[in-house]
């Protein structure tokens, strides 16, 4: 499935480059002519100018998605948690933004590299993530931040709602941590674990996912 | 200065001619073929002075055109494009000997930039 979709993006990529040139060449043509008067120049190059912001946007989400496509070419590679996490957020910006929700990485200074499988660990994360949008009716924003702990690597996950109630947060946490019973097989193959995490200074939830360095 | 002969190679036809189009209208000297083979037939009769091959064709590919331009016309500078999110490709033709890669979509100022840069140093050596 990857390669197929890695494939794809190269045809997209390709559709957009068509589509960007020939915009290129009328926007050439247009200033070529500039001393014939053309009634509608002005029109034609703001439009053309959206065309080329549109391209460049459809090239990045193809960039994106090719990326991946290609997570699930090597099981275990070693993964800049960094990139990841932000490469991840793009894939899952729209599905947050529907829900009037934020995506933030909080990066790890100077850096973490973990040794793992990038497509399962990016299925852990969507999980997370749809568990936590389903906490954040009202809007909000999810932070991701990788940090090393003991033996072990943590993406915290945690939840900045908008509007949140006295006394909603532990029952929350609750809701969340059974939500993730039907991951074990993927948890147990990245020796990885999802867990409410508590106790921290941040209002909202907190997942923590733990996998082997 | 005189015109940069640049040869194109790129199996999306509509992509290929449309560059070679932008890049003649900014006097750079640009013929486009839609097939490695093609492309080599004609670099025997014509040489360019710079050629731009797209990495992904059907038939010979672009590291294809790069090999067997090494071996027949070593003096000729290649640049690469591709379309791959992953710059991987580019990276594994420039160690093959390309002068240089780029990502599709172009920036046909930048692509000068690149043509540019390679007939200079080409000039050089």
């Amino acid at each position: 499935m990857g390669r197929i979709t890695a494939g794809m993006t190269h045809e997209i990529k390709n559709v957009l480059a068509v589509i960007k040139e020939s915009a290129g060449l009328m926007g050439d043509i247009l200033s070529i002519g500039q001393e014939t008067p053309f009634l509608h120049r002005e029109r034609f190059m703001k439009i053309l100018d959206t065309i080329k912001e549109q391209v460049h946007r459809g090239s990045e989400l193809a960039v994106q998605l090719n990326r991946f496509a290609h997570c699930a070419d090597t099981p275990f590679v070693a993964v800049n948690l960094n990139e990841l996490l932000q490469h991840f957020c793009c894939l899952m910006q729209r599905h947050a933004r529907l829900k009037h929700v934020e995506l933030k990485v909080l990066p790890h200074e100077p850096g973490l590299t973990v040794n793992t499988d990038p497509f399962r660990l990016q299925l852990l994360l969507s999980s997370c993530i749809d568990s936590c949008l389903k906490q954040l009716d009202g809007g909000g924003t999810i932070v991701l931040h990788p940090e090393s702990s003991k033996g072990s690597v943590d993406v915290q996950i945690w939840l900045e709602a908008n509007t949140i109630q006295e006394g909603e947060e532990s029952d929350r946490a609750e809701t969340l941590g059974e939500d993730f019973s039907e991951l074990e097989d993927i948890q147990s193959h990245l020796g990885a674990r999802i867990s409410p995490l508590r106790g921290s200074e941040h209002r909202g939830f907190l997942l923590g996912l733990a996998l082997r360095k | 200065m005189h015109e940069i002969k640049v040869l194109l190679i790129d199996d999306e036809v509509e992509f290929v001619s449309t560059l070679a189009e932008r890049l003649q209208i900014r006097g750079i000297g640009a013929t486009a073929v839609t097939s490695g083979a093609a492309a080599l037939r004609r670099i025997e009769f014509v040489p360019p002075q710079v050629v731009v091959v797209d990495l992904m064709m059907p038939g010979l590919s672009g590291l294809d055109v790069l090999q067997a331009l090494k071996e027949r016309h070593p003096e000729i500078p290649v640049i690469l494009l591709t379309g791959r999110g992953s710059t991987k490709e580019g990276i594994d033709g420039m160690r093959l000997g390309a002068f240089d890669y780029m990502m599709k979509p172009l920036k046909v100022e930048e692509l000068i930039e690149k043509i540019e840069e390679a007939v200079k140093l080409s000039s050089k050596t």
